[in-house]
């Protein structure tokens, strides 16, 4: 459960708030990446106390993130661990979703040591005992506050009569271009016909990421380590890296384009078999 | 027309010499099928139908369903002393008459009612049966399927109605097959009719026809005419003012839907309704201009998702007439052409595109499907003028729902009946194929934002709300919340914390309700209660005992103050309070006082006497083996 307000426990508890602590501070960030099947919170927090700290370190304490929405969700921290990743389906995120790190006991805990306390406490702290599994901390509380979904500008489509294949890709300055033959193949008029474009965008897309690969590969290379080179400056290449950076692809190869594709874009394929099947579904 | 019926009934068969038809009349099973919804727009056509001419003013046509009591329907015993003598000789009859059987014990009768206002109502009523056509009343009430014409033929041609049937669709919605009319006319005379309709049938050793009328038969000329009764009945069957009201008792339980009703008004009438030349009252509703769209954004009556208007369109023609312009289209039937005005409407979210073909009256023949575009994103709504009411008038079915070519007899005229609906499927098709090459150039951005974008999240540090029951503020450690509205305000609430947001820090003032002591009796004891913010107090456990440090230094109420009571909540991590629920004695064995080095008494939950030195609470509390060590409190001091 979320700590939302303070309460008096029988033993020193960091938080920043607390009176037991000599100036106490347990600050948590939160920031989040996400892709078609996962979300993943970065997590940066700062304790005030090396002895806490210590304990983090040594694994005799543990940071567990609390993810609370509908109910709550529990996840351990490794000593050295910033970041969580949960599959969406896992966890809803809305504006009653909130976060706290807690720092938990993995074992008895002696306070004697514990050089951060109040005088207070210097009385008694060599007998201060906590036991297994007790709350040693809290931090402030992060609140989702919303997204916004950004489109991106990656495709065009023209119309070109003359053509000698029925479509063609086209990889502009910064656009995937589709040519079509025919004015039939854009299905216009046809209810949902962006969806059923969704299977040339699929194709223009991994033309696109064929060329980024051979682009930006090692030689003798057929993957690229997004991690490892430089923003692009080609333009069309600069929102495919962007979108892969933003939704959590580290590596693109030609294995596995198509996982890639479908981190980086929102179900279109589904989309596709929607609304072939809503089409069926109305037909005449 | 000869006729000798039994002398004293009101209703009038036509005696014949041998039976020779068995079954019901056909049209009553087709009307039947139509339901409340054809019963509806049949009433309300031939009301429109008869609206006056050279007015303005909108035909009003009241409908309401309620009950009666059997004894108030004029003649109804004669009517079923005839049905306990019919006889089924196959099972359909015999099943309807079994079904007529079963509805005529009813002492409270179930009925609607169609009355029309702004009309002409039906003439000539006191000329009876006179054969002569401009006595509407005579044609209206002693023949089937002959339409009586008006002699203006431009108001002919905008008629509704043209099949002559309209009135065996009120017989068909009551149980018995009866139906009565009310007619006032522009003299004031006002008169009842009705018929029944049932199976030729043998009574009292004579044979009769099907078609019983209520009516009185008079001798003339050495033969009989039917003349009306004068209206002196009950008020469900009076028509005061000029116009015609239709009352059908024995209403068909499946018929009996006021929502039904208010959906067919809406559906089929809405042209006539926004031009202000309809208004319908149902029971207490009332549909005009003005009130029609609350009813077709209520979701009681109309889906509002466009996406699940599949069979229903009425919501959207209503916004493709208010808010498109019209087109002007031709359509040819190949000998003629005839010009039409089209409201179009292009929205990528309707999933089933339907054209309402609506007649100069303002009623909807037709939601037409366009040939290979049934399913294409649009609306329309398609009003012709006179010439091009009266060929759709040919085209139409006898239940008026749909324009086609099949009725049509005669070759030539269903060539060009044939021709003229593929062409106006072909016009249509045209502007929508023209339409959709606008909304979607085939040159340009491609819409992908439902599919490629990056989601930017926001999290906000709630700092706020770790920060305690109570704000430090500014170093300052408490601020004086005892200001008269507030302790007005707790005293009526009778124990919550006062609603006004409190400056202070450290302590808040409060009513607790504790579990001996209500509010008012610490208010006479004199003594105050705060909560104590958590930030104030020291909390330890040791072995079996725990130590309790308050620390008041520096706060104005506590000020000159040598001794408190102290009292504990048990708090959650969310903060909610649990009160009562820790009782002192149960988990504390002795409380020491560790200023003065004496034992403190507890009572009544309270610990009592606790002495504040320098503006310090020391407690030492010896624990019972059965404390439970995990639990949190909040403090209340009394001073």
């Amino acid at each position: 459960m979320i700590y939302k307000k303070d309460a008096n426990f029988p033993y020193p508890v960091l938080t920043n708030t607390s009176t037991s602590y000599e100036e106490p501070s347990f600050l948590l960030d939160v920031s989040l990446e996400e892709n078609t099947n996962d979300y993943r919170f970065l997590i940066n927090y700062e304790v005030s106390s090396p002895f806490i700290k210590k304990l983090i370190a040594t694994g005799d304490a543990q940071a567990i993130l609390i993810i609370q929405s509908k109910d709550n969700k529990f996840y351990k921290l490794d000593p050295n661990q910033t970041a969580i990743e949960v599959p969406k389906k896992r966890v809803s995120l809305n504006k009653r979703t909130s976060i706290q790190l807690h720092i938990q006991s993995n074992r008895e805990i002696h306070f004697g040591e514990n050089q951060d306390l109040t005088s207070f406490y210097d009385a008694f702290k060599s007998e201060i005992i906590v036991p297994n599994n007790a709350l040693l901390g809290y931090s402030n509380i992060v609140v989702f506050e919303g997204s916004i979904q950004n489109p991106l500008v990656l495709f065009e489509k023209k119309l070109d009569e003359q053509l000698t294949s029925d479509i063609r890709i086209e990889l502009g300055v910064e656009t995937i271009i589709i040519h079509y033959r025919k004015e039939d193949y854009q299905f216009t008029g046809v209810r949902s016909s962006q969806a059923f474009n969704n299977p040339y965008i699929y194709a223009g897309l991994r033309t696109a990421l064929q060329r980024f690969i051979h682009e930006y590969s090692e030689q003798g290379e057929e993957y690229v380590d997004l991690t490892q080179i430089t923003q692009p400056e080609n333009l069309l290449d600069f929102k495919l890296y962007q979108l892969m950076t933003k939704k959590m692809v580290q590596e693109v190869s030609v294995d596995n384009i198509d996982e890639v594709i479908s981190l980086i874009s929102d179900k279109i394929i589904e989309k596709y078999a929607g609304a072939v099947k809503e089409l069926i579904h109305n037909g005449d | 027309m000869t006729a000798v019926t039994t002398e004293t009934s009101p209703w009038k068969f036509s005696p014949i010499p041998n039976i020779e038809e068995s079954n019901f009349n056909k049209i009553l099973e087709r009307f039947y099928g139509l339901g409340v919804q054809g019963l509806t727009k049949e009433n309300i056509q031939n009301s429109l139908d008869g609206r006056l001419p050279n007015s303005t003013a909108p035909v009003i046509v009241k409908i309401e369903t309620g009950t009666i009591n059997r004894q108030d329907i004029p003649g109804i015993d004669h009517v079923i002393d005839r049905i306990k003598c019919l006889e089924g000789r196959n099972s359909y009859t015999k099943e309807t008459i079994g079904h007529m059987l079963k509805s005529v014990n009813q002492d409270e009768v179930r009925y609607i009612s169609f009355e029309d206002i702004n009309t002409k109502g039906l003439t000539g009523a006191k000329n009876g049966q006179s054969h002569s056509k401009k006595d509407t009343w005579g044609i209206y009430a002693y023949n089937k399927g002959v339409h009586f014409e008006e002699s203006d033929s431009k108001i002919e041609t905008s008629r509704g109605g043209s099949h002559g049937v309209g009135k065996i669709a009120s017989n068909a919605a009551s149980d018995l097959h009866l139906m009565y009319f009310a007619n006032c006319d522009e003299h004031g005379d006002q008169h009842l009719g009705g018929t029944v309709q049932l199976i030729e049938h043998l009574y009292e050793d004579q044979c009769y026809r099907s078609t019983g009328y209520f009516a009185d038969l008079k001798e003339e000329n050495k033969t009989s005419k039917f003349y009306p009764y004068e209206n002196d009945f009950h008020s469900v069957f009076k028509k005061r003012t000029r116009g015609l009201k239709i009352i059908i008792p024995y209403l068909r339980s499946d018929f009996d839907s006021e929502e039904e009703i208010i959906k067919t008004v809406c559906d089929s009438f809405f042209i006539s309704i926004l031009d202000g030349r309809l208004e319908v009252q149902i029971n207490d509703h009332v549909i005009t201009a003005g009130t029609i769209v609350s009813y077709l954004t209520n979701n009681q009556y109309y889906n509002q998702e466009i996406s699940e208007m599949k069979k229903v369109f009425t919501p959207l023609y209503v916004k493709t007439y208010k808010n498109e312009n019209p087109r002007e289209i031709t359509v040819s039937n190949g000998e003629r052409d005839y010009q039409f005005k089209l409201y179009f409407k292009y929205d990528e979210a309707i999933v089933k595109g339907r054209v309402a073909i609506v007649r100069t009256i303002g009623m909807k023949i037709e939601d037409f499907a366009v040939k290979s575009n049934a399913t294409k994103p649009f609306n329309a709504v398609l009003i012709g003028g006179l010439e091009e009411d009266g060929y759709l008038k040919s085209l139409e079915n006898e239940s008026h729902t749909k324009i086609s070519a099949e009725d049509i007899k005669d070759p030539l005229l269903k060539r060009q009946a044939t021709r003229f609906i593929n062409n106006l499927s072909k016009e249509i098709a045209k502007i929508i194929d023209e339409e959709m090459k606008r909304n979607n150039p085939t040159d340009g951005v491609m819409d992908t934002k439902d599919l490629l974008y990056i989601i930017e999240t926001e999290f906000k540090q709630d700092l706020s709300n770790a920060y305690g029951a109570v704000k430090i503020n500014q170093g300052k450690q408490v601020v004086k919340t005892t200001d008269v509205t507030t302790q007005k305000k707790t005293k009526k609430k009778g124990g919550k914390k006062g609603s006004v947001e409190p400056k202070s820090t450290g302590i808040k003032r409060t009513r607790r309700n504790n579990p001996t002591g209500t509010a008012d009796e610490l208010q006479e004891s004199g003594t105050e209660i705060y909560s104590v913010s958590p930030n104030l107090v020291e909390r330890l456990i040791l072995n079996n005992h725990e130590f309790i440090q308050f620390n008041f230094m520096g706060i104005p109420e506590m000020k000159k103050k040598n001794s408190c009571h102290l009292s504990f909540n048990l708090i959650d991590g969310m903060g909610e309070e649990y009160k009562d629920e820790f009782k002192l004695k149960e988990n504390y064995a002795h409380a020491f006082d560790q200023n003065s080095g004496s034992s403190c008494v507890i009572d009544d939950e309270r610990i009592k006497n606790v002495s504040i030195r320098d503006g310090i609470v020391k407690l030492k509390l010896d624990l019972k083996p059965n404390y439970n060590r995990a639990l949190k409190f909040v403090y209340y001091v009394e001073v």
